[in-house]
């Protein structure tokens, strides 16, 4: 499975209203389409791939991980 | 409210709808929370009435978000500066997962920015909502340093649930320890004995226990003590008056006397089933030397040996930080696990658009900087 199934199976998991297929530059957070349980289970997921602690000070998730193509991107960067 | 939810304000007509819905977070018991409603939105001594949204679906109430009144003060000479805090965050399961809490957070952002308010302050905020709150526009200013000194007999118990829970078969057991009655016992201050009560006694001092606030003693002596210019809540009557009301919460009060109050020490624990039952915080503690403090804490601890007694380190001295650690607390969250264990932390959140995070202030103290807050147990409704 690859790494963007992995997320839109996470991301379906929650009893949330997001469409049947989003795109990779839908707005997730910023329209609220993930809720915050949501954003903490994806919070632990991201933590999981990267292999490492998020910084809790500084971290953006409207800003940094608003998207699909966001989060990947997040992920990529920082994955050990 | 196409999606079929309506945010309206709280008025007294839905107040037996809250308490039911709040027991999903208060407490199971409709007196509790009935008594609590009243006690923390209706006799708030900083906002006319209460400042509750509510979500309705069907004319039922199915969420809720409420803000609580407090008065900041900064500088020398302090300044004052009221403030909100966000509490109380619920939804109804049946109804999660739809939206239902930002759209409430919005509602209230646009009124309490038409209001004049600046800024919007967190102290409770669970793992979940902390991160639903970062996601909007909040900004973590950092931990409160949460300690305990747990008894050697408590950590051994811990110890053996917690390795009893990650074994196959044997986890069954861990609720069955017999050491669990002990260990979970509920109202541990309750139980010490019987107040007021003379603790220690000398020709130069006395330490008081007592059940019962002396909010006006209390305040003269925070007043005329040393202020940093930190940006804390203010002490003063009116406050402490109220403050110790919580029908949530029990207290026990230390007092050092010499010719007057020299210092206190306060002691809570919890009394909703939902809180942990054997846990003792020390929610506010003064004093106006170090002897004083170091005597205070002593007898806290002396006290009964408290299976969990709790700290919020980050607004202490560094004389007081020793007195602590000396004492046996030690760290319960580690700061650099992230998500996995988020400590308890101060959120803030500006309520003016495209103000930049690095410029918010009260008093021009930077608000993202911990070390400009002196944030108390006692300013938040966990303690």
């Amino acid at each position: 499975m690859s790494l963007r199934e992995q997320l839109l199976k996470l991301l379906k998991n929650g009893d949330l209203d997001l469409p049947s297929d989003p795109g990779d530059d839908t707005p997730l957070i910023s329209e609220g389409l993930v809720d915050s349980l949501g954003l903490f289970n994806l919070a632990l997921w991201i933590e999981t791939q990267i292999g490492t602690p998020i910084d809790l000070t500084s971290i953006d998730p409207s800003g940094e991980w608003d998207t699909i193509a966001d989060i990947l991107a997040f992920v990529e960067k920082y994955r050990k | 409210m196409s999606d079929g939810y309506a945010i309206v304000r709280y008025t007294p007509e839905h107040k037996n709808d809250v308490v039911d819905l709040q027991k999903f977070l208060w407490s199971p018991r409709s007196d509790l929370n009935r008594s609590y409603l009243e006690w923390k939105y209706e006799r708030n001594p900083y906002l006319e009435g209460p400042l509750i949204y509510l979500a309705l679906c069907g004319g039922r109430v199915v969420g809720m978000r409420g803000m609580l009144g407090a008065k900041w003060e900064a500088g020398t000479p302090p300044e004052t500066f009221p403030g909100i805090c966000t509490e109380d965050s619920a939804i109804h399961p049946d109804h999660r997962g739809r939206r239902i809490s930002s759209k409430i957070m919005k509602t209230f952002f646009e009124e309490l920015a038409a209001r004049g308010h600046r800024y919007l302050y967190s102290l409770t905020a669970s793992p979940v909502t902390f991160m639903g709150s970062l996601a909007m526009g909040w900004k973590n200013v950092g931990p409160f340093g949460l300690e305990a000194f747990r008894s050697k007999r408590a950590e051994r118990f811990r110890l053996l649930r917690k390795r009893m829970g990650e074994t196959r078969v044997l986890w069954k057991f861990a609720d069955r320890l017999p050491g669990r009655r002990w260990a979970t016992r509920r109202t541990p201050l309750h139980e010490l004995r019987d107040c007021p009560a003379i603790c220690r006694q000398t020709d130069r001092f006395r330490v008081v226990l007592d059940k019962s606030p002396r909010p006006e003693e209390m305040a003269d002596l925070v007043a005329r003590m040393e202020y940093d210019g930190r940006i804390r809540h203010v002490r003063d009557r009116e406050y402490l008056s109220w403050r110790f009301l919580n029908p949530q919460h029990r207290y026990l009060f230390l007092y050092w006397e010499e010719k007057g109050l020299e210092g206190y020490l306060v002691l809570q624990e919890y009394v909703s089933e939902f809180r942990p039952p054997a846990q003792v915080n020390i929610v506010d503690w003064e004093g106006t030397s170090r002897e004083v403090r170091a005597g205070l804490l002593h007898e806290a601890l002396g006290l009964c040996p408290f299976p969990d007694l709790n700290i919020w380190t980050a607004p202490l001295s560094e004389e007081s930080k020793s007195l602590v650690e000396d004492a046996g607390f030690r760290p319960v969250h580690d700061p650099a696990a992230g998500t996995k264990d988020i400590p308890p932390s101060l959120l803030v959140r500006s309520l003016e658009a495209g103000v930049p995070a690095t410029e918010w202030a009260l008093d021009g103290r930077r608000m993202l900087d911990m070390a400009n807050w002196d944030v108390r147990m006692i300013y938040s409704m966990n303690g």
